[in-house]
């Protein structure tokens, strides 16, 4: 759900500064555009103009009445624009590059089944391995796809602003969202389910029907039975028993909405907000039973009565705005707050969706005669004038489409079209991202800094590999060496590093061969070469042929350890031995040319992000 | 709308309801069943052989298992106060098992956590002043006594895998060699159906012996090999020594073997029977060559109560010790040795978490976080004495 958590992924300065860099070259990028259409519109004004002299017609030519947008349309799609937007906005917080996989996509999942997991699993892949841009795109194509649907209000350019809103609406509900949690337990309509997003695409889906249709109570009715339909479903569960939410306390825990509703009360946001959320919180412990009940019959009631229709769809339509409002307010604590807060959660949209079908039944017969008229760009094009002549008496040449182009409808194109340029501008490195297996760099920079470089003689070895075979830092030159120091008993980090080696040696390709990927051992106990072979098999490096695992005996060690400046040192009761986490880079001619903090970080993101950075490093030193 | 079509409306969305909890129950997340094969046996243990006593437990954060670094304390014969003695550069915090046998080098494993697949073993012949270094090629399971040694220096090490899997080394702390599985042996005809190994021991003749669950067949779960066995072809020279478990009422369900430790008298250990974690414990000794088992009559376990910690040695060599655990009460039973009666020891402090039983004398111990405070109990004596407070450098963090 949005909001939830904290925001963990916060902090990182570095992925941040990048967050803020792809937003401002982005944005550049947007306003070239934007300038583009404005020189593009200013020329066809001025060519209009010029002809429409030359014609001796007056300029701008009165404008063609075009018909009158449905209002209850009008309220659905400047609705949805605007949320859009919103939700756009939100996702400029610091915290989303980082915090969104943690504190977002993956809280949404976690008890959801395995196949919708691996889907989630997806869309954190991709925005971890390229948090920056992942957060870029995220908030140019939600603020495209607002202003697009709030420049574009009737004709195809309508109805394709409302296919891409629900388009990346069923994007955003999948793997964003984990399908509204309606394969999870604990499903409550009060929560949020079946999606806020999952009523965007609805919404989009309406906006994208023929223009006709909105011109009869028909649709309107149906609006408004289908969202009575889903309050009945929602009630139906919220009553279902042995789901934890009759019990505002079980076992001595709160029940599961008093738990969810405190959860929200811990996010960071204004004081009196979390206040009023705990208090409701405490209430539905004290009161579960009682709160329960009057959801149930609240939810059963406005369901009936907005399926009934007639005379009470408009009670039932007051009631809902009153309960959706206390329940946003008391229960979703409205969405936004928490650093990582994607959008208003489901009250909002849920409401738009009911005010809109009632002003399709309400209003429908004031519109249906002004609005049967269809328009289309091309109804927008003035009827081409009979053909005559000039001033000079020489018949006039029939006009170009351009020309007969009403000024404000180019217009309104041309933000359209500005609109959809925000949206690809978004998307393509959202595309990008999701096909690029490798982190990117900054990750691992953000955990460690950035590589240093330098150049010198890399201090000499002697020791033995794990076949039992001597190795002297001698015997690698005519190759680039990676080299690190790795504890083979180690539980966390040195394993990941290890990993990190392999998938840098697999990016590296047939290069590969140039290189030698080293250890050595950074325990001052188990340090046989028994120990590294086991490790080795760990890893399932054992059959890298590139690969060495190099130890020798407790002294020779350590003065490997004080040359590379590494400390290895025993940690005592029970902790494991520490060392820096190290790797330098050295050259085919015995020179470290890069020393890079290998700390692997948390996480599949981070360890990935260090392979391409040393596979980076590694091309770098083998090629200058 | 008419009150018909308004039924078919109510109708649909209750059949929708239904729908949806079915789905949900459906794509609920599988919730992990423990393996009834793989009993859960309280690591929390200690043994005092003529040589010494040692206890392995839990410290730090007990509400965080990255941040509980399990510690190995030592009590030479005849001094009166613990040491620590924690194997170095090894994260104890997978937890930590030890083989102490009557004579000879002690050998502690540690049990794997986060990403180390395979189990760091260390000896010591120094009494845990310095160690040498080895390991076991796969995890050690989580039973007290899933390491064994030999006086000769011997060594058993149960394993995942197969169920579990008993390796052999003669010696070396790196080099092991597959010995018998749970497959191979719940394919025996052993007097009990084995469904896991739960304990590794050595008898007094030096052949290899392990204890197990059993599903069934009224026999205590013990099994006798040689050393000469290994792999499943192995098996064969296998063979149920466990003495009946049948009583008055019939045939007892499962079992399962907590302990096995050779002690100066012979071999000893502790057992479970009934289902679930146990309603009633037994003791049992195997003496003389050819081994004869006998055990002990049965100590009930209340319900809601579950074995914390045990201790095998003490008193006159062949003592073993339950401590029972119940929220925050605490309750000891102890039984000196082959025709013996279970006693119920005074209540001890408030927290204890492990015992000892140390010649004449029972330890109990009481963790808070880094700080060790240990209490005696005096033979015949009716009172817990605080004894001595040790305070452990508990390396929070450093393993996580």
């Amino acid at each position: 759900m949005p909001g939830m958590g904290t925001p963990s992924g916060s902090g990182g300065s570095t992925v941040v500064s990048a967050f803020h860099s792809a937003l401002l070259s982005q944005g550049a990028l947007i306003l070239l555009v934007a300038v583009l259409l404005l020189v593009v519109w200013n020329a066809l004004r001025s060519l209009q103009y010029r002809r429409a002299v030359a014609r001796g017609d007056s300029y701008p030519p009165p404008r063609r009445p075009l018909g009158v947008e449905p209002y209850a349309r009008r309220v659905l799609r400047l609705g949805f624009g605007f949320l859009w937007i919103i939700d756009g906005l939100l996702q400029l917080q610091p915290g989303m590059p980082l915090g969104m996989p943690t504190d977002v996509l993956q809280p949404s999942a976690a008890s959801a089944p395995g196949w919708v997991q691996g889907l989630v699993g997806f869309g954190v892949t991709t925005w971890s391995r390229h948090p920056s841009e992942a957060a870029a795109s995220a908030v140019w194509i939600q603020l495209g796809i607002g202003v697009f649907l709030l420049v574009a209000p009737r004709g195809r350019w309508s109805q394709a602003a409302a296919v891409m809103s629900m388009g990346w609406g069923l994007v955003v509900w999948v793997f964003g969202e984990a399908f509204g949690g309606i394969f999870s337990p604990g499903l409550t309509f009060l929560f949020g389910a079946p999606g806020g997003v999952l009523l965007y695409v609805v919404g989009g889906g309406l906006l994208a029907l023929p223009e006709r249709l909105w011109s009869h109570r028909h649709l309107g009715r149906t609006i408004l039975g289908s969202l009575g339909v889903l309050l009945l479903v929602m009630a139906g569960l919220q009553a279902w028993p042995g789901r934890g939410f009759w019990q505002g306390m079980t076992s001595g825990r709160p029940g599961t909405l008093a738990g969810m509703v405190q959860q929200m009360a811990g996010t960071p946001q204004p004081h009196p907000l979390s206040s009023l959320v705990s208090s409701f919180a405490s209430f539905d412990q004290a009161h579960g039973l009682a709160v329960n009940l009057f959801a149930v019959v609240v939810m059963a009631a406005i369901g009936l009565a907005l399926v009934w229709g007639g005379r009470f769809a408009f009670p039932a339509l007051v009631a809902l705005v009153v309960f959706a409002a206390a329940d946003w307010l008391l229960i979703e604590d409205m969405g936004i707050w928490g650093g990582t807060g994607t959008d208003p959660n489901s009250m909002i949209p849920l409401v738009l969706l009911a005010v809109s079908g009632y002003l399709a039944v309400v209003r429908a017969p004031a519109t249906e005669d002004a609005a049967v008229t269809e328009v289309s760009p091309a109804a927008a094009i003035a009827a081409p004038a009979p053909a005559g002549t000039g001033p000079d008496g020489e018949p006039l040449a029939p006009r170009p489409w351009w020309d007969r182009l009403d000024p404000g409808h180019a217009g309104r194109i041309l933000a359209a079209v500005g609109a959809v340029a925000i949206v690809l501008v978004g998307t393509a490195p959202m595309v990008a991202a999701s096909v690029n297996p490798h982190a990117d760099t900054l990750l691992a920079q953000s955990v460690n800094g950035p590589p240093t470089v330098i150049d010198g003689p890399a201090p000499a070895f002697h020791l033995i590999d794990q076949a039992g075979q001597a190795v002297a830092l001698s015997d690698l030159r005519g190759y680039t060496v990676a080299l690190t120091f790795l504890d083979p008993v180690c539980t966390t980090d040195c394993p990941a590093i290890a990993q990190e080696f392999r998938v840098a040696n697999q990016m590296l390709g047939a290069s590969a061969s140039d290189v030698r990927f080293v250890a050595v051992v950074a325990n001052p106990t188990y340090n046989s070469v028994a120990s590294v072979d086991a490790f080795d098999r760990q890893e399932q490096l054992q059959d890298q042929s590139n690969w060495l695992f190099l130890t020798g005996s407790r002294g020779t060690l350590e003065n490997v350890w004080s040359d590379y400046g590494v400390n290895a040192s025993i940690e005592p009761a029970g902790g494991m031995a520490s060392h820096a986490d190290l790797t330098y880079v050295i050259d085919a001619h015995g020179n470290t040319r890069r020393a890079i903090d290998s700390d692997p970080g948390d996480g599949e993101a981070d360890e990935s992000s260090f392979s391409t950075l040393l596979t980076e490093q590694i091309t770098q030193v083998m090629h200058s | 709308m008419r009150g018909r079509t308004l039924a078919v409306v109510v109708g649909v969305a209750l059949v929708l309801v239904v729908v949806v909890v079915i789905v949900q129950r459906l794509g609920s997340p599988p919730t992990v069943v423990p393996d009834p094969g793989q009993p859960a046996l309280p690591l929390v243990a200690s043994t005092t052989t003529g040589v010494q006593s040692s206890i392995v437990l839990p410290m730090g954060h007990l509400d965080d298992p990255l941040n509980t670094f399990w510690q190995l304390f030592l009590r030479p014969t005849g001094r009166s106060s613990w040491v620590l003695r924690t194997p170095p550069g090894v994260a104890s915090n997978g937890g930590l098992v030890v083989a102490a046998p009557p004579t000879g080098a002690l050998t502690a494993g540690f049990l794997t956590s986060a990403s180390l697949t395979f189990s760091p073993l260390a000896r010591t012949a120094t009494g845990g002043i310095s160690w040498s270094s080895g390991q076991l090629p796969a995890a050690l399971v989580g039973a007290p006594d899933g390491l064994a040694a030999a006086p000769d220096g011997s060594l058993l090490g149960l394993v995942s895998g197969a169920g579990q899997t008993v390796l052999s080394s003669t010696g070396s702390l790196s080099s092991w060699d597959p010995m018998v599985s749970t497959t191979a042996l719940a394919r025996r005809p052993t007097g009990c159906r084995v469904t896991a190994i739960t304990a590794v021991a050595f008898d007094a003749t030096g052949e290899p012996l392990v204890g197990a669950s059993c599903h069934s067949g009224g026999r205590l779960g013990l099994l006798s090999g040689d050393r000469s066995s290994s792999g499943d072809h192995g098996s064969a020279s296998w063979v149920g020594v466990g003495p009946s478990l049948a009583t008055a009422a019939g045939p007892v369900g499962q079992s399962s073997v907590v302990r096995l430790e050779p002690t100066t008298g012979g071999d000893a250990g502790l057992a479970s029977e009934g289902p679930g974690s146990g309603t009633s414990l037994v003791a049992f000794w195997g003496q003389g060559a050819p081994t004869r088992w006998t055990v002990s009559s049965r100590q009930p376990v209340p319900s809601s109560w579950r074995l914390a910690a045990t201790a095998v040695g003490g008193g006159g060599g062949q003592e073993v010790t339950a401590l029972l655990a119940s929220g925050r009460r605490r309750q000891l039973a102890t039984i000196g040795g082959p025709g013996g009666s279970w006693l119920t020891l005074p209540t001890p402090p408030p927290g204890t978490g492990a015992v000892a039983a140390v010649g004449p004398e029972t330890d109990a111990f009481v963790v808070s976080g880094s700080k060790l405070t240990v209490w005696t109990l005096g033979a015949g004596s009716a009172r817990w004495t605080r004894s001595s407070t040790i305070t452990v450098p508990v390396p929070y963090g450093s393993s996580s």
